[in-house]
Formats: C-alpha cells, sequence, structure tokens
C-alpha cells in the first residue's frame, strides 16, 4: 500500500496567495469582468453612433452644407478617421484622464473642454440621484414591510395598490401630475428646476422636491414590493414562529428576526434602483429642465455631439457596471454561506 | 425656414426626446388646458402683445429658449440656431431692420439710394453710432463685414449673399457711404440685407465668437446652452431703451414645455415662439399675455417639379386641390393661422392675396386622371422641426385620400432634416416633403432670392424655368412701386399655376410674455418684432 502525502510546494506567500480570501478573488473577477463589460459597452456606444443618421458637420452646418463645407469640417473634426481609430483615441484620452473637447464646440470653431459641460451638471444629477436613493431606502422598508406585516389586509391593499399603480406610470406622466397639482393647482412647487449658474442644488431646495418625488414615486414601487415579499416570506420561517411562540414581543420579532433576514433582497433591490435612475432621471430630468447630465446627453444627442454623447455615456455605463459590483459585494459580505465557501 | 438642430428648439429630438419629451409636450399641454384655463383661447383673434403704463428703466429681462447645446454660437457667420439669433440680434444691429409688410426702417444705415436699374446701391451710414468698446462706426466696419462675413465662404449666409452680390464692387465712398454692387438688379435690396447672418460686426474682428457690437445689449457672458449674461448699452443710437439694465437669455430649455412651464412659474419673462397647442392651453389662464400676429411664415407639402411624378404640372395642381386648408390651420396649427393660397410671403409687400385656392376633390381626380396618375401613391417626408409640421403632413395624408392619393407620411429625425445627411436628410432632395419658412420670409425679394428661380440657394421645388427667372428678375429690378406689384404678380401667379409649394397654411407669431413685461411686441414682422428686446421694460 503506498500512502501519498501531500507535500507544499513553493514558499508560504504563493500557498497565501493562491489560497486567495474567496472575497478578494470574487472582488479581482467582478473587476475584471465589469472592465471588459465597459469596454464592450463603449464600443457598443460608438458603434451606435454611427447608426444614428448624420454627424455633427451635417447638423452644424445644416442646409448651408456644401460638399466642401462638410468635407473640411469633417476632417477638421477627424470624422474622417477609421472608427476603430477613434475609438481607441478615445479610450486611450479617457484612460489618461482627458475626456476630450465638445465635437459641436469645435465645428463652430470654438475649443469647449467635455469636463466644463458636464462637470456641473453631473454632479446635480448626483445630488439628484443621491437625495432618491437616501429616501428611497428607508421608505421601501417602510411601505414594504407595512404591508407585509399586514399583508392581505387593508393597509397592504391600499399601498400595493398606489405602489403599483405609480410604478406602473412612465416618469413624464408622473412628473407632469405632480406639476398639474403642486404648481398649477396649488402653486406650492416650481414647475421647473431652475438653478442659476454658480448655485449649486441645494440653494434652491424647491426644485429639488417634484423631481425627487416623481423618481421615487416610479421606483418604490419596485423596492416597497420586494421587501413586502421578502417579509411575508420570512414570517412564515420556522424560527419566526419559535420566536413568537417563546413570548418574544412583536417589535423584537419584528426588528430582529423578520427585518433583518429579509434585507438580503433589499440590497439587489437597491442596485437596481439605482440602475434604473441612470434611464429615469434622464426622462425626469427633461420634464423639470433639471441641469443634470440627462439634459446635456439629450442636448448632445441633437446636435450629435459625439464627445459629450461618449463620455456621458461611458459614465454612466461605469456607474451601471460598479453599482452591479458593490451590490454583489454587499450581498457577499452580508449572507455568510457566501462569504466563507471556497 | 428652421433648423432642426436644438432650436430650440428644442425641439429637435433624437430617440429620448421623441420617444419621452415629446410626449411630455402634448400631454402637459394637454393637462394645463384641462386644469389651468377656465375658458377657451381666443384663437381667431390677434393682439400684439403687453400693452400699457409708462415705460421705465431698470431690472433683468430673461428670455426662455429650447437649447440646441454646445452648438450654439455668437459668431453671425455660424450662427444657425434661434438661441444665436436671438444672441445676435440684441448685441449687433443690421444696415436696415425688417418692417411689417416686408418693408424695412433705418438701421446703421440711413438711406439707401439705388442707380436706375438697381445694380448699385449707395448707402449712407448713420453717423455718432458708437461700438461696445467705444470706437466711433464708419464705413470701414461695413466694408469689413462684407468682406469677412458675408463674403466669406465660412458664413452660412455666403451662398446667398454670393448670388446677389458682387463683392469686387464694393467699396467705400467716404467715412460714411459706401456703394454696393449687385449681380442684379433688386428694388428691395435694402430688405435682402436684413438676415440672420448678416448683421454688422466691428472692422477686423477677428474671434467672432466675442463680438463687440453696436447694439442695444453688450455681452457680459455667453455660455451655450445655458444662460448667456448682457448689459444694457447706455450709448446705444436707437432709443428709446434698452430699459432693462440686464437681459438673460437662457437657452437651457429641453423642449416647448418646460420653458412655458419657466414662464408660468416666474423663471423667465419671455418665451419667443410658443408652440400653438400651448398657447391655446394657457392663453385664458391670466398667467401669460400672448402676443399673437399673423406673418409670412408658412408650412408647405413640397413637391420637386423636375422628378416624377411632379414633372407631370397636372399631378402638382391635382394635390394642390386635395389640401383642405381652413381644417389644417384649425387642426394643425390650432387655429393660429391662416389658408395658404400657394404663393408664399403673406402679409408682405406685393403679396398677391387675391389669389385663392379651395378643396376640390372631384378636379383633383380628373386631373390625376388625365395624368395617369389614378391611386397614385407616395412618401412624405416630414420632421417636428415646429409645431404644426408633422400634424400638417398626417392631415394631408388623410384628406388627400379624396383623390385617390395613398400618401405615407414618412417622420425623420429632426436633427438632419435640413442637413445633406443620408438617410433622413438629403436636403434639396426629398421628392415630396414638408417644409418651413420661418424668419427667413422678411420680403417678397428674399425670399424669392433665396428658394425660386433656378440658382438659388435653397431651391426646394427644383424651380427652373428660364421664362420664370425673366420674370422674377424684371419685378426684382422695378423701383416703380405700382408696376413692380405687377411685375410681382406675375411672379406669383405663375407660382399660383405651375409651383411645387402647396402652402396649406400661413402660421402666426405667438409670443408668451409675463404678464409684468411692458412695450415689446409681436408684429408681422417675426417673433417680439424680431426678438425687439430694448423695446420691453418691466412693470412694478
Amino acid at each position: 500500500m503506498s500512502t501519498s502525502v501531500a507535500v507544499p510546494t513553493g514558499s508560504p506567500r504563493r500557498v497565501a496567495l493562491r489560497r486567495r480570501h474567496p472575497v478578494m478573488t470574487f472582488v479581482i473577477r467582478r473587476v475584471l469582468a465589469g472592465v471588459a463589460t465597459l469596454i464592450v459597452a463603449t464600443m457598443l456606444i460608438f458603434a451606435s453612433m454611427q447608426i444614428l443618421p448624420g454627424d455633427v458637420a451635417s447638423v452644424v452646418l445644416g442646409r448651408n452644407a456644401t460638399p466642401a463645407r462638410t468635407a473640411a469640417l469633417r476632417a477638421d473634426l477627424h470624422l474622417n478617421q477609421p472608427l476603430p481609430a477613434r475609438y481607441l483615441t478615445f479610450v486611450g484620452d479617457l484612460v489618461s484622464g482627458n475626456l476630450g473637447n465638445s465635437s459641436a464646440a469645435l465645428a463652430q470653431g470654438r475649443t469647449l473642454p467635455v469636463s466644463q459641460v458636464i462637470g456641473v451638471p453631473l454632479r446635480n444629477s448626483v445630488v439628484l440621484a443621491g437625495i432618491t436613493i437616501v429616501l428611497y431606502v428607508p421608505l421601501c422598508l417602510l411601505l414594504g414591510t407595512t404591508a407585509g406585516l399586514f399583508a392581505g389586509r387593508k393597509p397592504d391593499h391600499a399601498i400595493s395598490l398606489t405602489a403599483l399603480s405609480l410604478g406602473a406610470m412612465p416618469e413624464f406622466l408622473v412628473g407632469t401630475v405632480l406639476i398639474v397639482i403642486f404648481f398649477t393647482k396649488l402653486n406650492l412647487l416650481p414647475p421647473v428646476s431652475q438653478i442659476a449658474p454658480g448655485d449649486t442644488p441645494f440653494t434652491h431646495p424647491n426644485a429639488l422636491v417634484l423631481p425627487v418625488c416623481t423618481l421615487l414615486a416610479v421606483s418604490v414601487a419596485f423596492g416597497s414590493r420586494l421587501v413586502r415579499a421578502s417579509v411575508v416570506e420570512v414570517l412564515r420561517e420556522d424560527y419566526v414562529a419559535m420566536a413568537r411562540l417563546n413570548g418574544q414581543p412583536r417589535r423584537r420579532v419584528i426588528l430582529r428576526y423578520t427585518l433583518r433576514n429579509a434585507l438580503g433582497p433589499g440590497i439587489q433591490a437597491l442596485a437596481q434602483t439605482v440602475q434604473y435612475l441612470i434611464g429615469g432621471i434622464i426622462v425626469t430630468e427633461n420634464v423639470f429642465n433639471y441641469p443634470g447630465i440627462g439634459n446635456k446627453l439629450v442636448q448632445a444627442v441633437s446636435v450629435r455631439d459625439v464627445q459629450v454623447i461618449a463620455v456621458i455615456s461611458a459614465i454612466l455605463a461605469a456607474i451601471y457596471v460598479a453599482t452591479n459590483i458593490l451590490a454583489d459585494l454587499a450581498v457577499m459580505l452580508a449572507v455568510p454561506k457566501l462569504r466563507t465557501q471556497s | 425656414m428652421t433648423n432642426g438642430a436644438g432650436d430650440g428648439h428644442v425641439s429637435r429630438r433624437d430617440f429620448l426626446h421623441g420617444g419621452a419629451v415629446g410626449v411630455v409636450g402634448l400631454s402637459s399641454a394637454a393637462l394645463l388646458a384641462a386644469c389651468g384655463s377656465s375658458g377657451t383661447a381666443a384663437t381667431g383673434k390677434t393682439s400684439t402683445g403687453p400693452a400699457g403704463g409708462t415705460a421705465r428703466h431698470g431690472g433683468t429681462l430673461r428670455v426662455g429658449l429650447v437649447s440646441a447645446g454646445s452648438a450654439e454660437t455668437m459668431d453671425i457667420r455660424k450662427a444657425l440656431n434661434f438661441p444665436d439669433y436671438v444672441r445676435l440680434f440684441n448685441v449687433l444691429d443690421p444696415l436696415f431692420f425688417a418692417a411689417p409688410g416686408g418693408l424695412v426702417a433705418p438701421g446703421l444705415a440711413e438711406e439707401a439710394h439705388p442707380n436706375k436699374d438697381a445694380t448699385v446701391w449707395t448707402l449712407k451710414l448713420r453717423r455718432g453710432v458708437e461700438w461696445h468698446d467705444g470706437s466711433p462706426f464708419t464705413a470701414d466696419d461695413v466694408i469689413y463685414t462684407l468682406q469677412a462675413s458675408w463674403g466669406s465662404k465660412q458664413s452660412n449666409i455666403y451662398s446667398l449673399t454670393s448670388s446677389i452680390i458682387d463683392f469686387s464692387r464694393v467699396r467705400k465712398l467716404d467715412s460714411h457711404t459706401v456703394e454696393i454692387g449687385l449681380k442684379h438688379g433688386i428694388a428691395q435690396f435694402p430688405s435682402v440685407t436684413f438676415t440672420q447672418n448678416t448683421f454688422i460686426v466691428q472692422n477686423g474682428t477677428k474671434n467672432f465668437n466675442k463680438p463687440i457690437g453696436t447694439g442695444p445689449f453688450k455681452v457680459d457672458s455667453f455660455t451655450p446652452g445655458s444662460r448667456s449674461v448682457f448689459s444694457a448699452n447706455r450709448n446705444y443710437w436707437g432709443g428709446p431703451g434698452p430699459y432693462a439694465e440686464q437681459l438673460i437669455i437662457d437657452s437651457s430649455y429641453a423642449n416647448d414645455t418646460a420653458r412655458l412651464n419657466a414662464l408660468l412659474g416666474g423663471n423667465v419673462d419671455i418665451v419667443p415662439t410658443v408652440a400653438p397647442a400651448l398657447a391655446k392651453a394657457n392663453a385664458a389662464s391670466g398667467r401669460i399675455v400672448l402676443g399673437n400676429a399673423p406673418g409670412p411664415a408658412f408650412i408647405a407639402p413640397t413637391m420637386i417639379v423636375d422628378r416624377a411624378p411632379f414633372t407631370d404640372v397636372r399631378v402638382r395642381q391635382a394635390l394642390r386641390l386635395l389640401a383642405d386648408r381652413p381644417a389644417l390651420v384649425s387642426e394643425a396649427l390650432d387655429g393660429y393661422g391662416t389658408p395658404g393660397n400657394d404663393c408664399p410671403g403673406s402679409t408682405l409687400q406685393f403679396f398677391a392675396s387675391d389669389l385663392h385656392r379651395s378643396r376640390d376633390p372631384e378636379k383633383a381626380r380628373s386631373l390625376l386622371k388625365a395624368a395617369g396618375k389614378e391611386n397614385m401613391a407616395l412618401t412624405l417626408y416630414t420632421a417636428d422641426i415646429i409645431p404644426g409640421m408633422n400634424e400638417t403632413a398626417t392631415l394631408y395624408a388623410q384628406q388627400a385620400k379624396a383623390g385617390g392619393v395613398n400618401i405615407s407620411v414618412k417622420v425623420v429625425d429632426p436633427s438632419i432634416y435640413y442637413s445633406a445627411s443620408s438617410p433622413g436628410g438629403n436636403y434639396l432632395l426629398k421628392t415630396f416633403s414638408i417644409n418651413n419658412w420661418t424668419t427667413e420670409t422678411s420680403s417678397m425679394a428674399l425670399f424669392y432670392l433665396s428658394a425660386l428661380y433656378k440658382q438659388a440657394p435653397y431651391n426646394e421645388t427644383h424651380w427652373s424655368n428660364s421664362a420664370a427667372d425673366a420674370l422674377l428678375f424684371d419685378a426684382l429690378s422695378d423701383t416703380n412701386d405700382a408696376s413692380a406689384e405687377q411685375k410681382w404678380h406675375a411672379v406669383q401667379e405663375l407660382q399660383f399655376n405651375e409651383g411645387g409649394y402647396i402652402v396649406t397654411t400661413n402660421f402666426n407669431w405667438l409670443d408668451a410674455y409675463a404678464p409684468r413685461v411692458r412695450g415689446i411686441h409681436t408684429t408681422s414682422t417675426g417673433p417680439c418684432n424680431y426678438y425687439d428686446f430694448k423695446r420691453a421694460w418691466l412693470a412694478a
């Protein structure tokens, strides 16, 4: 009979690396996958801009375009270069932190850095999305938990029906209805979100109310339904029944046993909401003329400002990918089984 | 014609715009109509805008426009979008201002004298005018403008100006007199000098993006697609005014609904060229004062006359007979317009208002039968460039069925509609398309020289008729108004009988003002009397 003994090879450090912590392995894998996703996304963004009819040269020259003027402008803007070459230049600049210049401004003979075009709007959008998310989490928990605890009863019906109705409506409709109610009828809030240059959204808190309410109205439906389903499911678990039978106070059962275990899906719901906000914010900003990144994107598309479109789209794609990674990581950290399995 | 690139427009719209914002406009308009007003708008009546009180100086006047984003410019040669024009019209001055009826009023030129056949013009320039930097305005500035702007191939107006002016025959006679030689005799030449790209720049201007003007407002800051700030020029030669201490032109609005909401909410004071549906919904609300004046602007399904099936004049005549014009005014323009008679230039001097076209499907059928085009199928291109274009296309397609003509409407991205881009753009090459002419129709001469002769730069109908050109240039060069009127009538009669424009509707200028705004009026000349903000003042 022969025995085999596992003999460690290499240095102890190598072994440690090979037996990397599962969380670290996960993070590395997800980041690499995220980078690959971003590369594909930026490729698609570039390709999709080719599908759009017309280019910045034709749009800026309009009906005054002659073949000679169009050709000269296209050459000035390097639009004649092959797509792969332009893509590599874009990615190279992006990696080195250079966002480039607005194509539309260049076509008009001006130099306007994209960073200057999108800086303030990006900040404004982050504020809008941030406030929405900050309010979103407790609202979802409150409404979802209430609906779950009263499942099948009046509070549940009221919350679920309202949430589903709002969730089924598109942002522009919710926004318009809010304008009619809070401006046309009650004259309480402004119908457009005017933020003067040099001011921040916090200087004009009134301007934030309706856009935030619009985003919340549409997104809370999803999150609260998810929390409700989790609460209902957890309430059926044996350990909750056991806690109740052991005479634990209702408040303790809800907070300690029910809510905590229902939070897992909530993290994913939050991540999905952030991802939804990337799209929803574009529409909402347009309804209220909120000076954010969505508004800038629409402006840029209308004049085929390729550099601005590409940079904004890349930023939105990066946020999307990063949110996915962070959400997966958060779930992994929250669920011991995922964290410890090799 | 209004270009689609972001005119405000905003309209000008991509997938997101069309899918979301465009619908917002409709839904908002409908909802506000239901909730915001107690009565119906008097669309049939016209009103020039705010009135009353004694003019007072001070305050900040804020104007809301649809954004054209980073494509906006202060370069008069490259100006293409409404925000560009609105800014420049208040910083620079023209040689002559457009006036109601296609006439002109003195600007930087006080007098214009033609030679016998109107091929050489002597302009007497205004003395005592100062540029914003304090230097005097002289003939050198006009000569420089003609060479570096009007005569520059970089200029959007070059194709038009180079077809009219012989730049080699432009010369300075003295410090305030210039002579301009033309390629054709044009008795209305002063009116032709008023276009969106022909305002006068200072001699030696190198950076056209930072213009020094003679106009009522000085540039404090220019931010494309956002708020640009101007301060009153207290040395302005053309008083009274400017009254406002500061002018803010805010071109950050994503669409018409947003900027009208801004007016309702007190964020802006003036919204020029408001959409008819929004005007109708809010006219009686008491929150705005509507300026409503008929003008020469029009919407027209346009046939290229040298392309089948429009090579046969009977087909063109038949398609004109199928339009129910009163219905188009009422449905596509919400009543803010007048029926067209297939001749451009309603309200302008020499317009042939005695020519009328009524709907006659039976006659249309017989003409099509004679042409062998019964049950003809056509594609009509359109874009949401100004309100009413797409609606006109859809309604006209329905109306044409009565003549057995099956029209399919193809909606194109407005950003490229007036570009050479293919597909969708192909400007001047779309066989059958809806076109609009707005602020470029300030005189009959300007419009015909732009669009209706063989070598016209924007010859949308491919009108190429030697006899018609002879008639036109005879009319253009006639310096006697009485005989010129007869000749212009003959020119228009030819258009009426054989032309390619189906001028279904002339649309009114519609401007919305905050109730505290006074002094400014909407006239047949153009929106806000061609963005005449120097006249506006703010009531206490």
